[in-house]
């Protein structure tokens, strides 16, 4: 195991496209998509020695990437509460509805996802990109490959604003 | 070996011995009557001799003796090693027992603190990737359009 994972990761998350199966990997974690029962997005399991993160490959790019930053999340955070029968997760049908298994519990799955979308989304990287990408949202959006509205909401609890943001880099050049 | 019983047999041998000197002492090994009996017989060889003397019965009864006290010796010989290696058994259990729990104990701080410690400093003041929070609804909002405008699989 690496001395800080989670410099390691944080030092991941500086510039998109945010690469979370590579970091997964990268912290000796076995990666795989293949397809799981219907509602199930993910899993990640303890053999006793090795962690396993399985995705369900029936899913779009977007969601395959959520939930393997989920998952990740669940081993940077949780792994000492994962038992040798793994974690099992439902995170995009009828959220909420069930609970997860114990020992991870409701707000566990709640800090997972939204570390999952501050990695997806890191906002150091989206403040870089978003001078690269003109302020363009769709571009932003694309670079860290999940849909204009996702990262619109993203940028509102950032408080980031794209037009008010493009006015002062031009106000900046004018004064230039 | 318990204390009582090295009293006790160290008591019994002391028995042991003292009726075998008497034994010694007082017994009569070859009756004088026979003897004469014996010496007045034309029929005088070795075996004849020493049936007629007692001699066989002696051998009998001193080979009984020691079928006994081998037997003896081989019930309290087995329970001596049983206990000598029950208690071997113990000590060495206790000492790898140790090393593995110690070995595994490390191994669980080494697999679990690092989560540990993190998830304790998400729950305080301290955070890490970014400082900002953003709300549980926001999350669920930005989780149900993160593929609407449908990009491919």
């Amino acid at each position: 195991m690496r001395e800080s994972e989670l410099s390691f990761v944080d030092e991941r998350l500086k510039s998109a496209p945010i690469d979370v199966v590579g970091i997964i990997k990268e912290l000796g974690v076995k990666y795989e998509e293949s397809p799981l029962a219907p509602g199930v997005d993910g899993r990640i399991d303890f053999d006793g020695s090795d962690y396993k993160i399985t995705v369900n490959s029936e899913q779009s790019q977007q969601r395959r990437n959520f939930t393997a930053a989920h998952e990740l999340e669940h081993y940077l955070l949780h792994r000492d509460l994962l038992e040798e029968r793994g974690h099992l997760d439902r995170l995009f049908d009828a959220p909420g509805r069930q609970g997860p298994a114990k020992p991870i519990s409701p707000s566990h799955e709640a800090q997972a996802n939204k570390l999952a979308v501050q990695m997806l989304m890191p906002r150091q990287a989206i403040l870089n990109e978003m001078v690269w990408q003109d302020y363009d949202l769709a571009k932003i959006a694309r670079m860290f490959v999940v849909s204009p509205e996702a990262m619109e909401i993203r940028l509102k609890t950032l408080g980031i604003d794209l037009n008010h943001e493009r006015s002062q880099k031009q106000k900046q050049a004018v004064r230039a | 070996m318990r204390r009582g019983w090295v009293v006790f047999f160290l008591g019994l041998h002391i028995v042991t011995a003292i009726f075998l000197l008497s034994l010694i002492l007082d017994f009569h090994f070859v009756d004088p009557s026979l003897l004469n009996d014996l010496r007045k017989s034309s029929d005088r060889d070795v075996l004849n001799v020493a049936v007629q003397i007692g001699r066989l019965d002696f051998v009998s009864a001193i080979l009984a003796m020691f079928g006994i006290l081998t037997g003896l010796a081989a019930i309290f010989g087995f329970i001596e090693v049983r206990n000598r290696a029950e208690d071997r058994a113990r000590i060495t259990a206790i000492e790898i027992a140790g090393k593995i729990a110690r070995s595994e104990a490390r191994e669980e701080v080494r697999r679990s603190l690092p989560a540990i410690v993190a998830r304790e400093m998400l729950s305080g003041r301290a955070k890490f990737f970014s400082e900002e929070s953003a709300s549980d609804s926001d999350t669920q909002n930005l989780m149900s359009k993160l593929d609407e405008g449908g990009e491919s699989k």
